[in-house]
């Protein structure tokens, strides 16, 4: 699905990304983990074309996607959320989700100023179709809210929400279990679970442990910008040096 | 039912005019305002797709006014058909539009401000200057409008026609507001990287904010000029501008009836004021000072919070809706 292929990323004299290379599999739930300031979040603003890469490519189902606009890279089939939740905050929910659904629209400004019956239509479905991923992520009944007025929890599954709305191959989750509790999490993880059987290919970066040893199938260790390591949850959690560089003892004591 | 629901305000809105209009016809006085009004909601509701909707500032609005009033009078007095000359304005104002949003659309705030000051002090040092534009002498005897061979030359029938203006480009805006278009503009002003991230070309929609918005204002000039019949470059200034700005922010921006307010208070609140000349900037400036103060959402924004709050104390369940 996704494949990073030796990307480095500079800042100035700071080296973010350091000659990183990984491959996610078609509909799998990959991992990337990494202490503070390991280049997590670097490494989604390349993939999602908020940066371009120093050097090294990016492909996407085997095309070259490096240095597109993070728009173009969104209507290739690659949606995102935000460590800091950026959600349209004084529009209501469901006209959230329905912004997600933007780059599948047929409609323009000149169908939008006639209301052609095509146009009539689209709008008809895409209500429906963003009421039914509201149902799916729990807030279907909060679809006339300001977005701003949910819960912190609510406003990460919205967030979700409005990135599956763009028909995502490939969704990028950014520490969605922040600022989370317990059973949050646990709703989260199960979430993540449900969008993977839809066939969604999800890459998920995360702090918290016990979520991503839970959910991913394979998992890339970032320290200092250079990849540590890679494998399953199992051999992670096994490998000194990763255990070295982040880990510690924690995840032994879960 | 709910496309009854949906569709009363509009049509109440309409009627209300349609009253208010009949009630002052017999006064020439009253629809030489009325038509200021149009003119001004038109303009101020064209200003509003941008600032309100798509969170861009413009401070030099007068140029899209003076590109759609310049152009259709030169036009008019050289025996082109009227409303070829006001498309031709038009025509012209998103050439200007795009010309300036190819270098705003990546500007933000204070950056964009400037360059909007900037560019609307060039055209108005044009008109006042160049010889096509008559300098500071202007441009006298503008003929009147026609619209299917009736000539508009009385202030009854321009007042007819400028009501059905007004609801036409109403009509236009919340058509443009409610639809793809309108929620990509809103995407853009509440957060352009979420926007960006999401699959909507922020560029794009940015300079279309600017051309709707050109659209809008340059088609207010053309009747202002065809209404006034003179036009010079004193009404082109960046006074204009700001008084455009200071009607959305003093009406609400970012919504349908927030312009209208705006535009109708401060128009009749200027024309009043004549009188006052001594005190007229001061009593004007104390208004702006209490709406920035107490109504940091405008009238309408007032309005709503009010009704809001006589129906929760009834003790009815309100919906927190985002009607902005």
């Amino acid at each position: 699905m996704l494949k990073i292929d030796h990307v480095t990323m500079q800042f100035g004299g700071l080296t973010a990304i350091d000659d990183v290379s990984f491959e996610v599999n078609d509909g799998t739930i990959f991992g990337l983990i990494g202490p503070n300031g390991a280049g997590k979040t670097t490494m989604f603003n390349i993939v999602s074309g908020v940066y371009k890469p120093v050097n090294g490519k990016i492909y996407l189902q085997d095309q070259d996607i490096t240095g597109l606009k993070p728009y173009q890279i969104c209507s290739k089939g690659i949606a995102r959320t935000y460590q800091n939740i950026n959600l349209f905050r004084t529009l209501t929910v469901l006209q959230n989700v329905q912004i997600g659904c933007h780059k599948n629209l047929k409609s323009n400004l000149w169908t939008n100023l006639i209301r052609t019956p095509a146009q009539r239509r689209e709008e008809k479905e895409l209500v429906e179709e963003c009421m039914k991923l509201l149902e799916f992520v729990g807030l279907s009944e909060k679809a006339d809210y300001m977005s701003t007025n949910l819960a912190y929890g609510e406003q990460r599954h919205l967030e979700i929400a409005r990135a599956l709305a763009s028909r995502p191959k490939l969704l990028l989750l950014d520490e969605p279990a922040a600022g989370m509790n317990t059973t949050e999490k646990k709703e989260l993880a199960e979430l993540i679970r449900k969008i993977n059987d839809m066939g969604i290919t999800i890459l998920l970066v995360e702090h918290d442990m016990k979520l991503v040893m839970n959910v991913t199938g394979e998992i890339s260790v970032l320290d200092f910008g250079r990849k540590i390591a890679q494998g399953t949850p199992d051999e992670i959690q096994a490998n000194p040096e990763v255990i070295e560089a982040y880990l510690g003892g924690g995840v032994n004591g879960n | 039912m709910k496309f009854i629901k949906k569709i009363k305000p509009e049509i109440w809105g309409i009627l209300f005019l349609c009253l208010v209009f009949l009630l002052i016809s017999k006064n020439v006085y009253y629809i030489t305002l009325f038509v200021f009004c149009g003119i001004y909601i038109i303009a101020v509701s064209g200003l509003d797709v941008l600032f309100g909707y798509s969170g861009q500032i413009s401070l030099g609005h007068a140029m899209f006014y003076a590109t759609g009033a310049y152009t259709s009078s030169l036009l008019a007095l050289q025996g082109v058909p009227v409303w070829i000359g006001i498309f031709a304005g038009i025509a012209v104002s998103i050439l200007l539009a795009a010309v300036v949003a190819i270098p705003a659309s990546k500007l933000v705030h204070q950056f964009l401000a400037l360059l909007t000051i900037a560019v609307g002090n060039m055209v108005y040092v044009f008109l006042s200057k160049a010889k096509v534009t008559g300098a500071m002498t202007g441009v006298k005897n503008i003929p009147d409008l026609s619209i299917f061979g009736i000539m508009l030359d009385t202030k009854l029938k321009f007042g007819i026609f400028m009501l059905v203006m007004i609801v036409l480009f109403l009509f236009i805006k919340s058509r443009i507001i409610n639809s793809s278009t309108g929620r990509a503009l809103m995407a853009i002003r509440e957060d352009v990287v979420a926007a960006d991230g999401i699959g909507i070309n922020v560029r794009k929609y940015k300079i279309l904010a600017f051309i709707i918005s050109a659209v809008f204002t340059s088609f207010a000039g053309s009747m202002y000029a065809h209404f006034v019949g003179y036009v010079s470059p004193d009404g082109f200034t960046g006074t204009q501008s700001i008084l455009l700005l200071t009607m959305l922010l003093f009406g609400g921006a970012g919504n349908m009836v927030g312009p209208i307010c705006g535009a109708v208070v401060i128009t009749i609140m200027n024309e009043t004021l004549q009188g006052f000349s001594t005190y007229k900037t001061l009593i004007y400036g104390i208004v702006i000072l209490l709406a920035i103060l107490f109504m940091p959402r405008g009238v309408f924004g007032l309005v709503q919070d009010i009704i809001r709050k006589i129906k929760s104390s009834f003790g009815r369940p309100v919906k927190k809706n985002a009607e902005n």
